[in-house]
């Protein structure tokens, strides 16, 4: 029995250890011609294959990765804690409440995933290359969940963050390696301001594990970096430029994985780091309030003029998350909402990531997978609608159950308005998913092989969607919405009716703003800026590009070389050695000014050490006196 | 106790002196000949240490530690002379290799990097040459001002 | 059993003696004394860490004339590293020297230079650190020149008179110690050094002078051209263990010999040279156009990581707080040793195999060598400071001491040094992604890449994993909470 808490280290352990052998996939170990097998002999190591084609099978390894984080979800009582007091700088892993729940849905979502791109991506290129990343992306989310302190946290978050930028990139079109360019500059952005967070935590808390009582002394600068550096992974406007050309980019298993459970883990670190339910935040809990708000409705319509099912479910994602931040912000004001408040954010978290996982396979389905029998694409067509209904919180899904979680928080919100806005972007919701159905509808499918286990596995996530309401929710919660999302479906009904008996009735609307709307939008902005003030201070700008050509004339002919390389100015003996020569005055100034801690007695006792230090020096040497 | 102070104030000199020439000059010789002067400034401070008087012995630690340094300022010599050695030669085959491939493609090979102090042969004086420049071999206009590692 | 300290330091002399004499065998002979002279300063730290701290006078002669060799915590962890690091980089060069001339040279002066570096760390009296560092700066120097490249001499050449005043320097604050107190030892000299003006003055000189050794900004113009030019191995080993050797001095001196001088106004000084370094040092190396031109500006840059502790040492009292922060400097020096000698041997595979090291051309390469390619992700992740590498907790208590005594603003220049170090790293990874065809094994020279694998690994999961031995050795209690 005292084995069992060892799963919340096989939970991420066990997805790094597979990587090794999954990243040979296709290839062997090492040239089978090499001579020297002694020092391989250091490294763990599968036997090397000499015909390289068969080892496709390790692909199938990644399956097995989610496994024990599944077990450990689904096996330990809440509160099982391990310490590691010597990984790190001391680890403790434990089950908390919130973090079972994550634990279940990430790990059942990656499981399907990662069946998902063991089949589909099997015989692709790099396909080893994808494999491993993908499961040290898994190991990261996982480990973060697990792991209690702020060291464990950080590093799930980083290396979950990281990889993720080489599943983004997989594809390596100029549009993949763009929205990588931009996914990592934030994410990195991102994840230097965590750590800056986490540090002066742990300074002010004393503690790297720091309770609820004790996130309370924080001061505002740790809180605004927390909510900045998890708020780019979150999507919180206009933080989230990222995601929605991430996530399309990706190939579809990572897109699934990425939208569903890793921009959940913000809010998991906003729980864990900020004083949630101890002390009234009104400031910063306002600020992330009207942040989520913003979110909430600025993606909708955003959303509704892509033209890319997954840049649609991007956008979705976003503007789910906006929920998401709304409540917890509310949360924060007021303390009392707390533990109602969290409970709900945990299952609207669990149940959007299925869904939205499950939508983003399914698209990946509607356009590859077979064509035969002919049952298949309508169903799969009939899956994206339940799960789209589920997302939208229609009746009797999970989406409803997860939206009545969330009821008392946003009923019993200072802010009386905004249970209104709330209904109202359920039917925006309503109207993308529809818009998201409409696109798939008419998706071309280019049927590709193996398709058929990521094909079962999809159907089995839909069939855990549906049971879901009926296995978590009270009878009462399986209506909610029943009437924002039954408007909202009346609405995409008619404009989906108009659209079909006049297509080219929204057609300019289609593509009117890019996936990655502001920073696709800064372009034209700038030139536009540029332009106008070209205009305006031509005669000034031309007397400056006069100056700056002088000025760089003046210096070519000083130094004899093209402006630029400080480095290379620096080079020359004299430079070097005036500034070491000041450099060495500094510090004699420094050492000198800095003087005397020491009392008389001492300093006198020096004096006389130097005045007879020939004398002693002989005495020494000549071993008549023993060393002081 | 003034001849001591006579003494080591006169090294200390030295290795200002040394310090001051291997920065401002050019030529590898003379850098060379300035950090030995620099060095024999310190082991001038040694020497003024081990003084005792005129009567004592000198200590004979100072003695030691400055026998050592000689032999480790001989073999930096000996290393920075062969290393000068080397790079004359490497220069004369690259400058072969150059006025070879001149001929060919000018524009295929990056041109040599420049420092800012450096000067074409014709706008250097007869007055640098230094009596430690004036062997055979160092006539060479290239060998008198290596490219690199003065500026 | 202190007798043996003398091993680390005599087995690579007699070593670099064989080879020199037996030239046809030199890396058989080369490659035994190495793993002799890695076991030998593996047993030291071995004994430190069971017995802990060793002395011995060599030659029966007393403290002042002997030669007297020490081992404490720092010593030994150091000591660990470079042997851990240079037999790494022995097997490598075995296999990236062979069949060329030049092996003929290298292995000896590679088995002098070792001698000297082992003897910097054991050194217990500041006239022999001289001697060591002189013969450490002159083998460095040839080794460096080994090429035989215009670049790489005149570089190289730099470089030896720039040591050459370095240690001449150093050796004029000797003398002013010896003046004033008698001695040479560092034990007894630590016991009668007061706050004097000529201890001052003299820690000065000492320390400009190393710093100009150890390519402390601006001081480091010498470093990138000497370190890109070198052959890989060699390139390993300056900027992994010979920058080291001076850096543990001023340690040594600073925290230790001089701990009652070194004030909080001139390890500010240091500090604000060490935040230059990681800015400058980062954003070269964002803008180098050559692999290993790269990975030498990124070593300027580390370096400044590690002054950046200076003030903050400084200006704590002694205490857990303190020895934390001990703890990650010599942690952040030993990961960057791991990693850099990594990087730069896996980038000495890409350079063979491309026949150039120009970043933006060398996808297709990256590609068809995956363990190097991986290598250099390790060891950029250790670079950067990504959990869970010994950097990554070196940052984490620098960045936590620079709140803790209320000098904020080093925060601000870890974090962006991180940054163009994420960005300098990524620069060169994001070459590894394309649609190149998948390459069919792993390895495709066990013998050089499995070296900078494990070096690069050792960066990332030994000291990050296990940063409580490096407490441990140093004699302090449990890793930070």
């Amino acid at each position: 029995m005292t084995l069992i808490p060892w799963l919340l280290v096989a939970a991420w352990v066990w997805p790094l250890l597979l990587a090794w052998p999954v990243a040979g996939q296709g290839g062997s170990w090492r040239a089978s011609s090499a001579t020297d097998g002694a020092v391989t002999a250091a490294v763990p190591s599968t036997a090397p294959i000499t015909v390289p084609s068969k080892a496709h099978w390790r692909g199938f390894l990644t399956i097995l990765g989610p496994l024990p984080a599944l077990l450990a979800a689904l096996l330990l009582p809440v509160g099982t804690r391990l310490e590691l007091p010597w990984l790190f700088l001391g680890t403790a892993l434990e089950l908390d409440p919130v973090g079972q729940v994550y634990l279940l849905f990430t790990a059942m979502l990656w499981l399907i995933a990662s069946v998902y791109s063991a089949f589909s991506l099997r015989t692709a290129e790099h396909a080893g290359r994808f494999g491993a990343l993908f499961l040290l992306a898994m190991a990261g989310n996982l480990w973060l969940i697990v792991g209690q302190d702020l060291f464990s946290f950080y590093a799930g978050f980083a290396m979950m963050g990281l990889a993720s930028y080489g599943l983004v990139i997989h594809d390596a079109t100029p549009s993949a390696l763009r929205a990588g360019k931009v996914y990592l500059v934030m994410a990195l952005l991102g994840e230097v301001s965590l750590f800056a967070a986490l540090v002066i935590i742990a300074q002010q808390t004393g503690s790297t594990e720091p309770s609820p009582e004790d996130l309370a002394q924080l001061t505002a600068l740790p809180i605004a970096l927390v909510l900045l550096g998890l708020g780019v992974k979150a999507g919180l406007v206009p933080l989230h430029l990222w995601l929605p050309l991430a996530h399309p980019a990706a190939p579809v298993p990572a897109s699934a994985v990425l939208s569903g459970t890793m921009i959940k883990v913000a809010l998991l670190g906003w729980l864990r780091f900020l004083p949630v339910g101890t002390q009234a935040l009104p400031e910063w809990g306002g600020l992330l309030a009207a942040g989520g708000l913003l979110t909430l409705f600025y993606a909708l319509p955003v959303g509704l003029v892509q033209a890319d099912p997954k840049a649609i479910l991007a956008y979705s994602s976003v503007s789910k998350m906006g929920l998401l931040m709304l409540v917890l912000g509310l949360v924060l004001m007021e303390p009392a909402l707390a533990p109602v408040g969290v409970a709900g954010i945990a299952l609207y978290a669990a149940s959007h990531a299925l869904a939205k996982g499950g939508l983003f396979l399914g698209v990946g389905l509607r356009k590859q997978a077979a064509l035969r029998p002919a049952l298949v694409q309508p169903l799969v067509l009939g899956g994206l609608l339940f799960l789209a209904l589920a997302l939208v919180g229609a009746p009797f899904t999970s989406g409803a159950v997860a939206k009545y979680a969330l009821k008392p928080v946003i009923e019993g919100a200072d802010w009386p308005w905004v249970a209104a806005a709330v209904t109202v972007s359920t039917v925006g919701t309503t109207l993308l998913m529809g818009r998201l159905i409409w696109v798939s509808a008419g998706t071309r499918t280019h049927s590709a092989p193996g398709y058929l286990w990521p094909g079962i596995a999809w159907a089995l996530l839909i069939a855990l969607v549906a049971l879901f309401p009926f296995v978590l929710g009270k009878a009462t919660s399986w209506t909610t919405n029943s009437v924002a999302v039954p408007l909202g479906v009346v609405l995409a009904t008619l404009v989906a009716l108009a659209a079909w008996r006049n297509p080219d009735w929204l057609k300019p609307l289609i593509g009117l703003i890019p996936a990655g709307d502001l920073i696709v939008l800064s372009r034209p902005i700038g030139a536009l800026v540029k332009a106008f003030g070209g205009w305006l201070w031509r005669p000034l700008g031309r007397s400056a590009a006069r100056i700056a050509r002088f000025a760089i004339d003046r210096y070519e002919r000083v130094c004899n070389e093209p402006p630029g390389d400080v480095e290379r100015g620096l080079r020359a003996w004299s430079v070097a050695g005036a500034l070491w020569i000041g450099i060495l005055a500094l510090l004699v100034l420094a050492l000198l000014s800095g003087e005397p801690l020491v009392d008389n007695g001492e300093a006198s006792d020096q004096v006389g050490i130097q005045a007879d230090s020939g004398r002693q020096a002989e005495a020494i040497a000549n071993g008549e006196l023993p060393p002081d | 106790m003034s001849a001591q102070f006579l003494y080591g104030g006169a090294g200390i000199l030295l290795f200002a002196l040394g310090l001051w020439s291997l920065l401002v000059h050019e030529a590898l010789l003379r850098k060379l000949i300035a950090i030995n002067i620099a060095g024999g400034g310190v082991f001038h401070v040694f020497i003024a240490i081990a003084y005792r008087g005129d009567t004592a012995p000198p200590d004979p630690v100072p003695h030691a530690l400055v026998l050592t340094g000689i032999v480790v300022a001989v073999s930096a010599t000996a290393l920075v002379l062969a290393l000068h050695r080397r790079l004359e030669q490497a220069e004369e085959s690259a400058a072969d290799a150059e006025g070879r491939s001149e001929s060919a493609s000018a524009s295929s090979a990056a041109p040599p990097p420049r420092t800012p102090t450096e000067r074409t042969p014709t706008e250097r004086t007869p007055t640098e040459l230094t009596p430690a420049d004036l062997t055979p071999a160092d006539l060479t206009p290239e060998t008198l001002h290596p490219e690199t590692p003065h500026g | 059993m202190a007798d043996l300290l003398i091993l680390p330091v005599l087995v690579p002399l007699l070593g670099g003696l064989l080879a020199t004499a037996l030239p046809v065998r030199s890396a058989l002979v080369g490659t035994l004394a190495a793993l002799a002279t890695s076991l030998s300063g593996l047993g030291i730290t071995l004994l430190v860490w069971l017995h802990g701290d060793l002395g011995t006078v060599l030659g029966g002669w007393g403290v002042p004339l002997g030669i007297g060799l020490s081992a404490d915590g720092l010593s030994a962890a150091l000591l660990a590293m470079a042997s851990l690091v240079a037999l790494a980089i022995s097997i490598y060069a075995g296999s990236y020297f062979a069949g060329s001339a030049q092996a003929r040279h290298f292995w000896p002066l590679w088995l002098l230079l070792w001698s000297a570096l082992n003897g910097v760390f054991l050194a217990a009296d500041l006239f022999n650190l001289y001697v060591m560092l002189e013969l450490l700066g002159l083998s460095a120097a040839a080794l460096g020149a080994l090429t035989g490249k215009r670049e790489a001499i005149a570089a190289n050449l730099r470089y030896l008179l720039v040591g050459l005043l370095g240690s001449l320097t150093y050796l004029l604050g000797v003398a002013l110690l010896y003046t004033a107190y008698g001695t040479l030892d560092i034990g007894l000299l630590g016991e009668r050094l007061g706050p004097t003006p000529i201890a001052a003055t003299a820690l000065a000189l000492m320390v400009s002078g190393l710093a100009l050794k150890t390519a402390l900004f601006p001081l480091h113009f010498w470093l990138p051209p000497a370190h890109a030019n070198a052959p890989a191995p060699v390139s390993a080993a300056l900027s992994a263990l010979v920058v080291k050797a001076s850096f543990y001095l001023i340690l040594r001196l600073w925290t230790e010999l001089f701990a009652p001088i070194a004030d909080i106004g001139a390890a500010t000084l240091l500090g604000l040279l060490g935040a230059g370094a990681v800015l400058w040092g980062s954003w070269r190396a964002l803008r180098a156009q050559r692999l290993k031109l790269l990975a030498a500006y990124s070593t300027v840059a580390q370096i400044g990581y590690l002054f950046l502790f200076f003030p903050l040492l400084a200006s704590l009292p002694p205490g857990t707080a303190r020895d934390d922060l001990f703890a990650a400097c010599v942690l952040m020096a030993l990961t960057h040793g791991f990693a850099k000698a990594g990087f730069f041997l896996a980038a000495g595979l890409v350079q063979r195999k491309a026949g150039h090291d120009r970043i933006s051309e060398l996808g297709g390469v990256a590609q068809r060598m995956p363990a190097t390619t991986f290598s250099i992700a390790l060891a950029g992740s250790a670079l950067v400071g990504l959990p869970p590498s010994g950097s990554f907790i070196g940052k984490w208590v620098l960045m936590r001491g620079a709140f803790e005594t209320g000098q904020w603003w080093w925060l601000p220049v870890t974090v962006l040094g991180t940054l163009l170090a994420a960005a300098y790293v990524f620069r060169v990874l994001s070459r590894a992604f394309g649609l190149e065809p998948t390459p069919l094994q792993f390895v495709t020279n066990a013998r050089s890449e499995i070296p900078a694998l494990l070096l690069a690994f050792a960066s990332v999961a030994l000291l990050g994993l296990a940063a409580g031995p490096v407490w441990a050795i140093l004699g302090f209690g449990a890793a930070p909470a």
